[in-house]
């Protein structure tokens, strides 16, 4: 049977697993300098502008549909009335480029680097 | 082998390998797992036979035409390119691993670690096409749930290699 677990099987699954803990870690870590906006569209038009410093504490509620939780330079969608939850579970936004969207509900909640404007790419 | 014998056995695994992307879309594994695009990856098994029966060349004319046939059967042309980069580069590793198989690991840790090229590739190719490395976020979790179903598919690969030893099956 080659299904025979070797030590190299072993060093596989490790360093697979290892990899996801390091982007993680990386993705998990808040951007560090330069200016940070959140922004908030609904159907593409732009509702929302706050730029996110280590004080910011704010609820945005967009009429019950979603709502944003911006939390020092982090922010996220943390309820969402649709069905599918995607938004949601995109979990927290810490740099300039990431996106949660809601298309049931066609919002984006987005975040903008200082010089990246609208469609920044994140590193 | 004769020619004839090998184009046939390309077709039938080309054949195998749509069917099996069509069928575990029945299989609500995003329900189970919630990240969006987590898929069993049962093709993936069709790839692991063909490159062990026949060869990296053979491999790839069938990754690329299941890739063809189940975008034009249920996906776009986006997802085409994620599955095309994501199926060559878990190809490549998989060929490469493939060397050392039977010493250093076996099927098993060769499916695992195709599972996560394909993930990687995939995600890559969404990081191009949309220009945002945001999508990187969910690696991650797809990376985590590539051990799980590697194994589950390097060990359906491994039962099948089995059998087609008993029925004396040369290529």
């Amino acid at each position: 049977m080659r299904s025979k677990m070797k030590a190299g099987d072993l060093v596989i699954i490790a360093a697979v697993l290892l990899l996801a803990a390091v982007i993680a870690a990386v993705l998990a870590v808040p951007q560090r300098g330069g200016r940070l906006y959140a922004e908030v569209w609904q159907q593409e038009t732009l509702v929302e502008r706050v730029e996110l410093t280590a004080g910011t504490d704010r609820v945005i509620d967009l009429e019950g549909h979603n709502v944003i939780v911006l939390e020092g330079r982090t922010a996220r969608i943390a309820r969402a009335d649709c069905k599918d939850q995607v938004c949601v579970r995109t979990g927290t936004l810490t740099r300039a480029g990431q996106v949660a969207v809601c298309l049931p509900n066609r919002v984006v909640l987005k975040l903008v680097g200082d010089d990246s404007g609208i469609d920044a790419v994140a590193v | 082998m004769a020619k004839v014998k090998k184009v046939t056995l390309c077709g039938l695994l080309t054949a195998l390998a749509v069917v099996l992307s069509l069928a575990e879309r029945l299989f609500p594994l995003d329900a189970v797992v919630p990240v969006p695009g987590v898929k069993l990856g049962l093709a993936n098994v069709v790839t692991l036979f063909a490159l062990t029966r026949l060869s990296a060349r053979e491999a790839g004319i069938v990754l690329l035409c299941r890739v063809t046939l189940s975008s034009l059967l249920m996906g776009s042309v986006t997802a085409f390119l994620f599955s095309l980069l994501g199926g060559l580069l878990a190809l490549a590793v998989m060929w490469l691993l493939l060397r050392v198989e039977g010493r250093f690991c076996s099927l098993l840790g060769v499916s695992v670690a195709g599972a996560a090229a394909h993930n990687i590739g995939q995600v890559l190719a969404a990081a191009v096409w949309m220009q945002t490395g945001a999508v990187t976020a969910y690696l991650p979790f797809l990376l985590v749930m590539s051990v799980p179903l590697g194994l589950v598919t390097g060990l359906t690969a491994a039962v099948v290699l089995g059998h087609m030893k008993k029925i004396e099956f040369h290529v």
